[in-house]
């Protein structure tokens, strides 16, 4: 953890198809998974195929501890997490108990990383953006 | 015993396995103990076990009155002390088997709150098994706690490392009415108030029974251990009255003022009535009236103009609020048990006596120990969730130095230099069987 935002990196194998399958799901969304923004702690967050779409590496950057909202994930948003990471070999699912120990499992400990602002949360950057914005507000009114 | 939920349904759980604490309320007044032990052999034990299992009382008819009822609790050095098999041993949660001193970054137990300054016998591993009497009346309480000490006494194997005894009138020692709030438990029989919204699964509260997720929650094995289990997080604080009556003296001229803040750091007034209800001046009557205490939301009050966002109960159980991140309310629901020790502080005391007061904080359900994880971090520390920044609890957070609470208003009102009214004692993690488990466990 860097100040207030972590990182998760993964490696994960595929299960066969899985990579069509994903990459079908990722056309459809045009490459951008806005709605991933509502979760509203992720900083950003990416897939990339290796070794012949056999593996995934899932990298992602977020507010505080990963695990804190996977419980939140299991009864809000089940089936998009169960979409997403049902590609994965041995994917337990989102609401299984086993489902923390398996991500950790296959976590790989990032040799060093950067953020520019640690102390800058999505909650808190979407708070000053909202403040800004009443400031630009008051400062046309005022001229 | 007004305030609290009658049984009017048909039950689904199976109550008389199922220790009575998990739903049966804690009386107005009441009165206690809280016993902690080490088991320091096996057979002691378990011969502990068989004696308290006669007594033990379970939660059918758990709203009829009752002179005193125990809760038996044991911590995972406590299962391991009574020699549980491994592979039982490793199927408790990760976090509830490192204990609660191990988790204390997690918690966010730092600074006088760190485990390192917490009071004997917590923090350390010989915190094994608590027994919690709770009472009605000061007879039977006396009754009832000599009786325990008269079965235990001739057992060399079990040592009584703490004893604190609990009581009040059903107002805490800052002056608050406390306790009430509690979720609705599916399947147990409960009536609905008004403001309650649909039923909880009863999941979330006993292992063994579906959950918010539609499945059971990971549970102990054999089943004979885990189901009708639940688990307890107990956190003992002591309470700094006479700086939280400074503060409000240092921000408030007159009683009213004074009063008003008072309510707006918690939510409600002292009396219980809730500021949705109540905004400008407390009206008792809502205080004492089930059908109205807890009927309200927050949705129509999205800036906090009523109760501000960051208050004690909008924090602890944000009910219908928008949050900045996605969360499900209904898995971070608790059963409270906790109970005030020492004589409250009068409010116009602005010195401090020296008097050990404050409240043992007693969370159960099936997630407890996530839960009350998840809300030190998230929910009392943090001011993300809401998109108050770095704001955090003005009631049981560690305050660091310059901090503030935000009134919301027009203009809003930062209140500076808010302390740290609660700190902690010690805690611990513990699992609450079933009563048939206690007989499996007693060998
Ligand atoms: C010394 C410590 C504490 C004091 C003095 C205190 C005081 C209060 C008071 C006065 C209420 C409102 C009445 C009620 O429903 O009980 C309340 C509610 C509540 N508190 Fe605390 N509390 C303390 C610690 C905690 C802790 C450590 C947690 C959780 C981590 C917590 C969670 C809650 C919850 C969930 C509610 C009910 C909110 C609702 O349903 O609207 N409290 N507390």
């Amino acid at each position: 953890m860097s100040g207030d935002v972590s990182e998760l990196t993964g490696i994960f194998d595929l299960k066969p198809n899985g990579a069509e399958r994903l990459r079908k799901f990722f056309k459809l969304v045009d490459g951008n998974l806005v709605g991933a923004g509502q979760v509203g702690t992720l900083h950003n967050m990416r897939f990339v195929f290796l070794d012949n779409d056999t593996k995934l590496l899932f990298a992602t950057a977020y507010d505080g501890e990963w695990d804190a909202y996977i419980d939140d994930f299991a009864t809000k948003i089940p089936e998009m997490m169960d979409y997403l990471f049902g590609n994965v070999e041995g994917w337990p699912g989102i609401a299984s108990p086993e489902v923390k120990d398996f991500i950790t499992k296959y976590q790989l400990q990032a040799a060093a990383w950067f953020v520019a602002h640690p102390d800058i949360t999505v909650s808190e950057a979407t708070r000053l953006k909202r403040q800004d914005l009443a400031v630009q507000r008051f400062l046309v009114e005022l001229n | 015993m007004d305030l609290f939920r009658r049984l009017r349904r048909r039950p689904t759980l199976e109550l008389d396995d199922i220790q009575a604490v998990v739903l049966r309320a804690r009386p107005e007044p009441y009165f206690g103990s809280h016993a902690i032990l080490e088991i320091g052999d096996r057979a002691a034990g378990q011969e502990m076990l068989r004696r308290l299992a006669p007594r033990l009382t379970s939660a059918a008819g758990w709203d009829e009155p009752r002179p005193s009822w125990p809760a038996v609790a044991i911590s995972y050095q406590g299962l391991v002390a009574l020699g549980v098999p491994e592979s039982s041993l490793a199927s408790f949660p990760a976090n509830f088997r490192a204990g609660m001193a191990a988790r204390a970054d997690r918690l966010r137990d730092t600074g006088v709150n760190a485990p390192k300054n917490w009071e004997f016998p917590f923090g350390t591993s010989r915190v094994h098994v608590a027994v919690s009497v709770y009472s009605d009346n000061e007879d039977d309480w006396r009754r009832e706690v000599a009786e325990y000490r008269r079965q235990l006494h001739d057992l060399p194997g079990v040592n009584l490392l703490s004893h604190q005894d609990f009581g009040a009138t059903g107002w805490n020692v800052f002056g608050y009415r406390d306790g009430f709030s509690q979720p609705l438990v599916e399947g147990s029989g409960a009536e609905s108030l008004p403001g309650d919204g649909r039923a909880i699964k009863a999941g979330e509260f006993v292992l063994g029974y579906p959950s918010e997720t539609g499945q059971p929650l990971g549970m102990p094995a054999p089943d004979v251990l885990g189901r009708n289990g639940s688990y307890v997080v107990f956190r003992k604080y002591h309470s700094h009255v006479a700086a939280f009556n400074k503060f409000l003296y240092d921000n408030g001229h007159t009683e009213q003022e004074r009063e008003l803040l008072a309510a707006k750091l918690v939510g409600r007034w002292r009396s219980g009535a809730p500021l949705a209800l109540a905004p400008e001046r407390d009206d008792p009557a809502i205080g004492e009236d089930p059908q109205r205490i807890n009927n309200f939301g927050y949705a129509d009050d999205p800036r906090g103009l009523r109760t501000p966002v960051g208050s004690h109960i909008r924090r602890m159980n944000p009910r219908d609020s928008k949050l900045e991140i996605l969360s499900d309310v209904n898995i971070r629901r608790i059963i409270r048990r906790s109970t005030s020790y020492g004589d409250p502080l009068p409010s116009d005391r602005l010195r401090d006596d020296g008097a050990s007061r404050g409240l043992d904080f007693i969370a159960l359900g099936a997630r407890a120990v996530d839960t009350v994880e998840f809300l030190q971090s998230e929910w009392v520390n943090s001011g993300s969730f809401a998109g108050l920044g770095k704001e955090k609890d003005p009631l049981i957070s560690r305050q660091d130095k310059g901090a503030y609470f935000t009134v919301p208003g027009s203009p809003p009102r930062r209140v500076h230099n808010i302390q740290s009214f609660n700190t902690l004692l010690g805690g611990e993690y513990f699992f609450l069987p079933s009563l048939s488990a206690i007989r499996w466990l007693a060998g």
